[in-house]
């Protein structure tokens, strides 16, 4: 099934001008009146203990929610002090009671607790804020850490205050300030129009701005490519909410409250692609967000639009959210500030809860034009769809095509989130290599000799090797300032481990998937050249990740060679296309690998000698390490002779000595080339 | 090529040389897949003495080191060592780029 990811998606984006004049769009109407508010205030609801008439409920901001561990100290960068804090808007004699802007978390205070009990209940929305809380705490009980301590500090990353949604919120707001990005160019009294066909156009050239000025700019990132991206992402969603109006999901909105949330959207995404940039893992950025993950939840609409089963508009617009905003607990500021400053990946594991937390307080948050465009139904499945976007609630793959077309809450629920997880689960090979593979391929010889002066113990040496791999992107002028620092500190935190990802990444081109007529799901994978090459030789650990990909979509992890066609588990097939009959081309990204990395003769001859004496100095070391064993005499005579009587210690020291030095100084000629 | 290594076997976990044994295969694996791109014999042994006649024979069975230890594959002047340093330098680009790119 080749390419009918590409033909649906290039398609639908490609299309979207015509689409957007359809008929779907109401005609226009008068302007609004500018204060006209997001939506009817719901009637108040009683608490035991304070008059209702005595807060401002409307313009209330959520506390964080659960009891919380001691705060984190805040990383870089700090978020921003000088922002307002809608709490302003509370009475004076409830904001003495506040304190301001904390810099962590801090455990809410019973006025703080009963104020946000008071502004759910107002808002009617008590309850599924109570069960998405409830499910966020149950993730985090369930998920897997290795010790209590690493689950207490991802509760603790959790309740952070720089989680919140008003606090990411800010930060994606002075992200853009930052960078000189207005977040509306609507003309002069533009925002109080409500969207439509004659006003949409004015909308896109706003939004088609503000998406230049944070990925094509000196002063944000450089990168034409996901500018493209970003902005056939704000049309199509601008088209879904026009489809939502049309059909009655979604009432009248204006251009200011439709803005506001695209550009929300866009300023989330350019903060996540950053610090995306900024890590060497896979890629969390919009080649993650975007282009695969919400191209491919398209493509399962279609095919199962195609299959009779429904699928809205509305359906769609809740994955377009979901999607954006699923791996921001990769960026949020904590997060991102400890990584940066640690090197420690590690805080990564249940980023899905902290998504969901900011997703939860959106919805808390009557005002937030967000809930004009989404109801609690919408919300509550795209809060799943959120923190079971890798593995479902059992922590089990979960996809589960119902072709019946059920159309009811749960139906509809178990169909998004399968769409999600297969989108997102299938996305492991080259297009999710880390930026700094991709923006900087040279990036990668250079890991691989900082892996060498490590395992020498040569720190001295390996500091130089970073530095010049730092200075190197530095010295790029075709990287905006923005991607420089990104990609240097990527370099800064790059670890040798990282070669073995890599080079796992490269297994297969991305897959090609088909959901059948009874809901089965068909993955086809095509190996890369560049993996070929070695595919009559491998045997099976580098396939790994094809492995691995059959535990996330299939449910169980099977050994995959050179010689495996097919592997099935349950409703899942997967067709391997491997070896000779794999792809024959290298994608551009995969002929940059290979020119930066496998290319240069001297350098690979470099590197065949280094292994064969890597090999010898691991064993010699491991050896070396077991001299209390019985057999230790004789297992060192694999590299010393040793007379009888005779302790082999001293020559089997002299001989690891002499391979380090002769590893040594071919790095040092490598090196000084 | 993974049948030349199948009949290896390591040490129980708790036997202190197991490590030593674990490298001493990923030796014997490098040491073959180079032999393997460097021949297309059947058989390690058979593969090695077209480059090496004096290559020794050498346990197909039993833990690695003993292998390691018959080839000469640790010894500085060892003649497996001095062969695989010598193929290596013969392999063409597409041979050394696969290595790295497997091994390396």
């Amino acid at each position: 099934m080749g390419g009918h990811r590409n033909v649906t998606f290039n398609h639908l984006v490609s299309d979207l001008t015509l689409r957007t004049a359809s008929p779907f769009l109401r005609p226009a109407a008068g302007p609004l009146p500018a204060a006209a508010p997001a939506r009817p205030a719901p009637a108040p609801v009683a608490t035991p203990t304070l008059p209702t008439d005595s807060v401002a409920f409307p313009t209330l901001s959520p506390v964080p929610a659960p009891p919380l561990p001691a705060p984190e100290p805040e990383a870089l960068p700090a978020a921003p002090a000088a922002l307002p804090a809608p709490r302003a808007e509370l009475p004076s004699t409830l904001l003495q009671e506040l304190p301001a802007a904390p810099a962590a978390e801090e455990t809410p205070s019973p006025m703080q607790v009963m104020l946000r009990q008071l502004n759910e209940a107002r808002q009617g929305r008590t309850e599924l804020v109570r069960e998405m809380r409830g499910r966020e705490n149950a993730y985090i009980e369930n998920y897997p850490m290795a010790t209590p301590q690493l689950k207490a500090d991802f509760r603790a990353r959790y309740g952070d205050s720089r989680v919140s949604a008003e606090r990411v919120g800010q930060f994606a707001d002075k992200f853009a300030a930052d960078r000189g990005v207005a977040l509306d160019h609507l003309p002069p009294g533009a925002a109080a129009l409500p969207l439509g066909s004659n006003t949409a156009p004015m909308l896109r050239e706003s939004l088609d701005k503000i998406v230049d000025g944070l990925f094509n700019s000196d002063k944000a990132a450089r990168n034409p490519e996901k500018a493209e991206s970003v902005k056939h992402e704000t049309r199509r969603f601008l088209e879904l909410v026009s489809q939502c109006q049309a059909e009655g999901s979604v009432g009248p909105m204006t251009l200011g409250e439709v803005q506001a949330l695209a550009a929300r959207n866009v300023t989330h995404l350019a903060v996540q692609d950053l610090v995306a940039s900024e890590t060497p893992v896979g890629d969390h950025g919009v080649r993650h967000l975007v282009d695969h993950n919400i191209g491919w939840c398209e493509n399962f609409c279609d095919q199962l639009q195609g299959h009779g089963v429904p699928v809205s508009a509305k359906d769609r617009l809740v994955m377009h959210q979901a999607m954006i905003v699923h791996d921001l607990g990769y960026a949020t500021q904590n997060v991102r500030g400890r990584i940066n400053a640690t090197g420690d990946f590690d805080l990564c594991h249940g980023h899905n809860a902290l998504a969901g937390r900011y997703l939860r307080e959106r919805f808390a948050n009557a005002d937030d034009p967000f809930n004009k465009l989404f109801n609690a139904e919408d919300v509550s499945v795209m809060h799943r769809s959120v923190l079971y976007h890798d593995v479902d609630q059992q922590r089990a793959p979960g996809i589960h095509f119902d072709m019946a077309g059920g159309t009811d809450v749960d139906a509809r629920t178990r169909r998004l989130e399968s769409i999600t997880r297969l989108a997102d689960n299938s996305h492991a090979f080259v297009d999710k290599l880390p930026e700094l593979v991709l923006s900087h391929p040279r990036a990668l010889p250079a890991v691989r000799l900082l892996r060498t002066a490590q395992e020498l113990g040569d720190m001295k040496l390996s500091g130089n090797i970073r530095q010049n791999l730092i200075d190197e992107i530095g010295a790029r002028p075709d990287l905006s300032a923005q991607d420089r620092g990104a990609l240097q500190l990527a370099a800064k935190n790059v670890q040798a481990l990282e070669l073995e990802f890599i080079t796992n990444r490269t297994a297969g081109t991305d897959p090609d998937i088909t959901i059948g007529p009874g809901g089965e799901v068909h993955v086809d994978i095509a190996e890369s050249p560049l993996h070929q090459k070695m595919a009559s030789v491998l045997g099976q650990p580098t396939y790994k990740l094809l492995g691995s990909m059959l535990k996330d979509i299939g449910g169980t992890k099977e050994a995959i060679g050179p010689d495996t066609p097919h592997v099935q588990q349950g409703k899942v097939t997967f067709d391997f296309a491997l070896g000779s009959s794999g792809a024959k081309e290298f994608t551009p990204a995969e002929s940059r690998i290979y020119q930066a990395y496998l290319a240069d003769p001297v350098f690979t001859g470099w590197a065949v000698q280094d292994v064969a004496l890597k090999n010898t100095q691991s064993t010699l070391e491991a050896l070396l390490g077991a001299t209390h064993s019985p057999s230790f005499r004789e297992a060192a005579a694999a590299f010393v002779d040793v007379a009888p009587g005779e302790n082999p210690l001293p020559a089997l020291q002299a001989r690891l000595t002499e391979v380090r030095d002769q590893r040594r100084a071919l790095l040092h000629q490598q090196l000084e080339r | 090529m993974a049948g030349w290594l199948s009949g290896y076997a390591l040490p129980p976990a708790d036997d202190p040389l197991l490590p030593a044994q674990q490298s001493a295969l990923t030796m014997l694996r490098y040491f073959f897949l180079v032999l393997s791109l460097s021949s297309p014999a059947d058989d390690p042994l058979v593969a090695g003495r077209q480059f090496a006649s004096d290559l020794p024979d050498f346990p197909r069975s039993g833990f690695p080191l003993s292998a390691v230890a018959a080839l000469g594959l640790g010894r500085a002047q060892g003649i497996a060592a001095t062969l695989q340093s010598r193929l290596l330098e013969g392999l063409d680009a597409d041979s050394r780029a696969a290595l790295l790119y497997t091994a390396g």
